[in-house]
Parts: structure tokens; sequence; C-alpha cells
């Protein structure tokens, strides 16, 4: 997160920075078997890295960093499966919700 | 068309499943999710259906050691009545030899099960991708269903026990013109100048 943060302050692009922890991300996966997180899209093109246990890390594209958690709506997730959509083969998120409960900004 | 309902109702599952198959499934789950191959196997299927399947001979076959594939017509006297059982076995057949045989021992069982033989929907190709995806993030499966804890994310590494993590020394993850134009991204990461500014837009 101090990483991202730093490239963040750099002024990386949204993508970059998505790409950047998804580095850091494998580099973590590699070294320690317990942690794990996938990276999914969500329909505004937002980067969304979701953990194991549910927490989340969003990257929106005007580059607002969020942390947050899994949920079911909107009303109860930084990331949510209800309204899911199909594209490029891939299941795509709907649009984040920087809004719901327990969702901090870190950037 | 694709029923993303359905997909809806395997994250529901999976929200409300206990340990470990809840931390077993989650990340399985997800990267079904993005895997085309994956998506288009269960075009007709159910994900929802498939994933506890294949969660419990996961759990049930964590013991089983892995074993050859055996000849075509030898599988495919196990599957009598099974719709995609060769295209399971031709799938399995393309894995890398480690995966294939992790793949090949859970197929087997899988085949005595009755739910694959009551026309309840579930395809034997998309059990066999499902079982690819778990067993080629072998570490993962294996620490969760040793019992072991699963690791806070995206806590930093230091503060989850998990080293922190080296900056990338290699080419940053994707090339871009835009990058060429600004500092390299991670030496900028370890010296954070501050040039948004300067960045071309």
């Amino acid at each position: 997160m101090r990483r991202l943060g730093l490239a963040h302050d750099a002024g990386w692009s949204y993508s970059e920075l998505a790409d950047l922890y998804d580095v850091l991300r494998m580099q973590i996966e590699g070294a320690c078997p317990g942690w794990r997180a996938t990276r999914v899209k969500c329909s505004d093109g937002s980067h969304a890295f979701i953990g194991a246990l549910g927490p989340v890390l969003v990257i929106m594209p005007d580059r607002r960093i969020y942390l947050g958690q899994l949920g079911t709506e909107a009303s109860d997730g930084a990331v949510y499966w209800s309204g899911l959509s199909f594209v490029g083969g891939v299941v795509v998120f709907p649009s984040p919700n920087p809004s719901a409960p327990g969702t901090r900004q870190v950037r | 068309m694709r029923d993303l309902k359905d997909v809806e109702r395997a994250f529901g599952d999976v929200a409300v499943a206990g340990d470990p198959v809840q931390r077993l499934l989650r990340p399985l789950l997800l990267r079904a999710t993005q895997d085309p191959g994956l998506m288009r196997s269960l075009a007709t299927h159910s994900l929802s259906q498939h994933l506890p399947f294949v969660g419990e001979l996961l759990v049930e076959g964590q013991a089983l050691e892995p074993r050859p594939l055996p000849s075509l017509s030898e599988f495919l006297s196990l599957a009598p009545g099974v719709e995609d059982a060769e295209e399971a076995y031709e799938f399995t057949k393309r894995l890398p030899a480690t995966l294939r045989e992790r793949v090949a021992v859970q197929l087997c069982v899988a085949l005595e099960s009755r739910a694959l033989h009551d026309d309840a929907g579930l395809s034997l190709l998309a059990v066999a991708r499902l079982l690819a995806l778990a067993f080629d993030d072998l570490p993962y499966l294996t620490h969760v269903l040793a019992g072991r804890e699963v690791a806070e994310f995206p806590a930093d590494a230091v503060a989850s026990g998990a080293p922190n993590p080296a900056p990338p020394l290699a080419k940053p993850p994707a090339r871009s013109r835009r990058r060429k134009e600004s500092p390299g991204l991670f030496e900028a990461v370890l010296e954070p100048e501050p040039p948004p500014h300067r960045r071309k837009k």
C-alpha cells in the first residue's frame, strides 16, 4: 500500500497504478501462500483487487484509491456482485460505490 | 444468454459458506469469472452448482495422490452417459503433467458421484476446468486445506506477516508511450518526485 501511495503521489495513471499493484500482488502471493487477491474490472473502468477474505482495493479512473469490502449490493460493499455484466468473455463488476459503509479513501 | 444471476448466486453462496470452503472457493470463484475459457464452458451450465461440487471434491480428496490420466477408452468407460466426458478428457490431457495428474485423479473421483450421472446439469468439462484453476494455485489450496490462516488483504505486507515485496526491478508492468515521457515508474516509486504537472496529458 505504501508503494502504491508513493506511485500515486508521483502522478502515475490509474491503469499504471493497477498494473503496479498487480506486480506487487504477485510478489506477495509468491512469498505468502495464505495471501491472495484477484484482479477484476468494474463497468466504469475501475480496477479492483478482491482478497480471499472479502476486503477490496479499488483504483478508480480518476485515480482515487479506496479500501472497502465486497458486498451484495452497492449499499453494503465498495465492490458488489449485484448487477454483474459480461464483457469480452469475462465477468465485470458494477461501478464501485465509494460511499458504501466501511469504505475509506486512501488516496 | 449467460445467466449472470447464477454467477451472483454463486457469490452469495460463497459468502455464507463456512470455513474452509469460503476461503477456498472465493478466490476460485473470482478467478473463474475472469477466465474466458471457463466461462465459455459454463455458458449453458450453472456456476453456482459446479462450485460447491468442486469444493467438495477438493476438501474430500485432499489426501489423494496425483495419478496419470487413464486411456481415453478407460476414462469413457467410467463416464457412461456423461455428455462432455471426451471434451473433459481432451482438456485434461493438454494440461501440464503435474496439473494433469492432480486433475485426473479428481475427475475419476467425480465420475463416481451420482451427481454427474443423474442428469443434474453438471458439465464434466467445467468441473475439469475448475479443478485445473484450483490446482494451478497449489500453494494456496494446500495452505487452506491444511487449516492455516489466510492473511489479511490488502494490509501492508509487513503487517500481514508477508515479506515486504521488493520493488520490481524488471520493466514496468506495461509499456506505454506515456511512460517513456515520464520518469521511470519504478524509480518514481522508490524516489517519488512530484512531476505530474510535467507529465504530458
